[in-house]
């Protein structure tokens, strides 16, 4: 008996030893926080470029490391993405890792391309792979994208792509887009990544925010925008949506990921100016779909808040009432505008929306079988879609009254 | 009160031996069995599994109650040696093959999502001969304090779990609602209903649990709780990945934990489910291999049944170091499940009419 309890104590320690199977230091660990895929030369060839962090800059330890660079960008020729960091390993002196992967950039050639799917679902056999990491496409070359990006604030390449996502929530002119939304979305349903670029083309004397990534007039500063996004369909890269469309894409959805965005408005009562509002969604978007009705029919009622925090008009709401609800139906009839040609868009260029709709039609098929033979991509295309907006206005500003110089109101 | 050990377990116990028994299936490949033949509606085949099951676990319970003692004991009594030592082998048959087969799953899982350079035998040999071993060798006793000690843990993670992942879920996954048609779900609940067959096996070590009543509370209580969580993670699979992706992942619990996040900072939490879902996995296989003994020491008539341990679960390792990869353990699994469903569904039936009929002769 004594002899099997020591054997078994024995035994114990086994436990112990597990800890070191698979044991890897932080110290010898090169943590990939950015990955880019672009076409190869070679057909069926990807580049995959890394960026690698150097965790020792900005921590207590940085005096140690004071001339090392935040992180180190190389490129990679190869046929899939666990070639490529099998390759990288030849220059690099520690182990590569994806456990901190968040970004994954796609060359915009690459994504239009066939090969792109391939890709990408192979990349995530390798269960290193997250699927909550964000995925971008950028205009240029992927590769170029990451070697210009030199953000002055964030030297810590991870902090930039968080930083930057938390920022997209709240002003909703880049889609939220995961690989697991990806993945979820390959069956003939919208797909929507940011779009990004390095290259700027500024345009101007457009509205506000319908911009593409690259187009918004900027002087100085990080030369990466953000803005827009890429619409996939079945894993490919099919059109481009700018910014103003992504942000109605957002507020069509029954979850909107989007906290508040600020958007600008013709002023109904002074044509010249416009007028600037905070909105947000009090309740969740109402979305009837109708699979009985040929051609579909789809309903949707958008419930917004608006907050009007700047006004150049400088047109005195306060006081009249009738200026408020005039005010309110401009807003809706414009947002109602600008979503029937986002719809009209769609259905004409592509095949589904990126409205995750298809869920709610999911509703009225009795088997899994009943929808997938439906083909919700092709019946879109010929919807008939209502939308409507109700536009609650909730404050105007911290000022009563517009701040007017008596003199100049006169002289008006 | 300190009540002296007497190698009886009280109702806690024996409910805490059957969730680590049936509801860790939520994190292996189980629930990509039931994903590919229920679709969207596949968190309806656990509960069409309890209705399956209710039948034969009241007669089990009329039968224990009245004989009162474990169900070998009955099979015996009732078919005689021949036939009791021919059930008993049957069902250590396919507690065994469960055994090996289950542990090489979960091999697998810790190779592919955690530490692909660690070698299977080696983790075998820890889970199975190391941990699992210990454990049952101090008896059911220690198995049951154990799986107490952990069961409000395991149940604490996976609430923290589920909500955890909210933020990534649409209930509008869920439909269509009846996924894959009416007579496939329906098939697949009876067919995977002994995936809480447990239950039934666990009526042999009914003579070890304190009064008969602790026992029948214990046993509906863990076949309702595991049957339950089944049927929530598998609603949170389908929420979380939708129904074409949850089919390609292999092992949706253990994606499921690499999304949970707290707050902004937290968002590594994987590791600490691992830990948890790891003693899980020990004691789990623990109350498998002391079954697994005890049941061989019946088919052979070997009372210290103990020392079968150790050979049992050498034996387990080794057969579970023959297929090559976890996809050559998965037909093999879905055989076993559906075979043994029809066993252990009928097994107390038939033992049941056995009752009546004996009871008939002697009027």
């Amino acid at each position: 008996m004594k002899r099997g309890l020591w054997a078994i104590g024995v035994l114990l320690f086994v436990l112990f030893l597990s800890g070191c199977g698979a044991r890897s230091e932080l110290e010898k660990q090169a943590f990939v926080v950015t990955i880019g895929l672009d076409k190869g030369e070679e057909e069926h060839q990807i580049e995959v470029t890394f960026q690698v962090a150097n965790p020792q800059v900005n921590t207590t330890q940085g005096a140690e490391a004071q001339n090392e660079k935040p992180s180190d960008t190389f490129t990679i020729t190869a046929d899939d993405l666990l070639s490529a960091k099998e390759l990288a390993q030849s220059s690099l002196s520690r182990e590569m890792t994806f456990s901190h992967l968040q970004t994954i950039i796609v060359g915009e050639d690459l994504a239009q391309d066939n090969l792109f799917h391939r890709i990408i679902s192979s990349a995530m056999i390798d269960p290193e792979m997250r699927r909550e990491a964000i995925m971008m496409v950028s205009k240029e070359p992927a590769q170029e994208f990451i070697n210009a990006n030199r953000p002055t604030m964030e030297t810590r390449p991870h902090k930039y792509y968080e930083f930057m996502e938390d920022s997209w929530r709240e002003t909703g002119y880049v889609p939220i887009s995961n690989l697991n939304i990806f993945f979820q979305r390959t069956d003939g349903e919208l797909f929507l990544a940011a779009y990004a670029t390095a290259q700027r083309d500024p345009k101007h004397g457009v509205d506000e925010d319908a911009f593409l990534a690259g187009e918004v007039p900027q002087k100085g500063g990080d030369p990466v925008q953000i803005i827009g996004s890429a619409v996939m369909h079945s894993g490919k890269m099919v059109g481009k949506l700018n910014g103003e469309e992504t942000r109605i894409a957002q507020l069509l959805r029954y979850h909107n990921l989007i906290k508040t965005m600020t958007a600008s408005f013709p002023d109904p009562n002074n044509e010249e100016y416009r007028i600037t509002v905070i909105m947000n969604q009090k309740s969740h978007t109402r979305i009837k779909v109708n699979t009985d009705q040929s051609p579909l029919k789809i309903e949707v009622e958008v419930p917004v808040r608006v907050q009007i925090n700047s006004n150049l008009s400088l047109v005195d709401y306060t006081t009249s009432k009738k200026k408020r609800d005039h005010l309110k139906k401009s807003i809706e009839k414009d947002m109602e505008k600008a979503s029937d040609s986002l719809i009209d868009k769609l259905q004409e260029e592509f095949v589904g929306e990126p409205f995750v709709w298809y869920a709610h039609a999911r509703k009225d098929f009795w088997t899994a079988k009943d929808y997938v033979d439906y083909n919700w991509g092709q019946k879109f295309k010929d919807a008939q879609v209502d939308i409507s907006y109700d536009v609650t206005i909730i404050n105007y500003g911290e000022q009563l009254r517009p701040p007017t110089l008596e003199k100049l109101d006169k002289e008006d | 009160m300190i009540k002296v050990s007497d190698g009886e377990i009280g109702s806690r116990e024996f409910f805490a031996i059957l969730y680590v028994m049936m509801a860790i299936r939520v994190t292996d490949s189980t629930p990509n069995l039931l994903h590919e033949s229920g679709l969207t509606a596949s968190w309806m085949i656990p509960l069409i599994s309890g209705v399956a099951l209710i039948g034969p676990v009241l007669l089990l319970f009329r039968l224990v109650k009245k004989y009162e003692t474990g169900l070998i004991e009955i099979t015996f009594e009732l078919t005689g040696p021949f036939f009791g030592r021919l059930i008993a082998f049957l069902i250590f048959l396919s507690v065994f093959s469960s055994l090996s087969l289950n542990s090489r799953n979960y091999a697998d899982i810790v190779i592919t999502m955690y530490y692909p350079e660690s070698s299977v035998l080696w983790i075998l040999a820890v889970l199975i001969l190391g941990a699992a071993l210990y454990i049952a060798h101090r008896g059911l006793e220690a198995i049951g304090r154990t799986a107490l000690l952990v069961v409000p843990l395991f149940i604490v993670t996976s609430v923290c779990l589920v909500f955890s992942t909210t933020n990534e879920m649409n209930y509008l996954f869920l439909f269509p609602i009846a996924g894959s048609g009416v007579t496939e779900v329906a098939k697949g609940g009876i067919g995977y209903s002994s995936l809480y067959a447990d239950v039934i096996i666990a009526g042999v070590l009914a003579s070890q649990v304190r009064t008969f009543n602790a026992y029948r509370k214990a046993s509906v209580w863990g076949l309702w709780v595991s049957i339950g969580k089944m049927a929530i993670f598998l609603a949170v699979y389908v929420m979380v990945f939708d129904f074409h992706a949850v089919r390609n992942i292999a092992f949706p619990y253990h994606h499921l934990t690499r999304m949970s996040m707290v707050g902004t900072i937290a968002n590594r939490m994987e590791a600490v489910y691992l830990a948890f879902w790891y003693a899980g996995a020990a004691l789990h296989f623990a109350a498998y291999l002391y079954i697994s003994a005890f049941l061989l020491g019946k088919v052979i008539g070997y009372k210290p049944f103990k020392q079968l341990l150790f050979p049992v679960a050498g034996t387990a390792v080794v057969l579970g170091m023959v297929p090559e990869n976890y996809l050559e353990g998965g037909p093999l699994r879905m055989a076993l499940l559906y075979s043994s469903s029809g066993m252990f569904l009928l097994l107390p039936v038939v033992l049941w009419g056995l009752d009546r009929m004996r009871k008939r002769e002697k009027k």
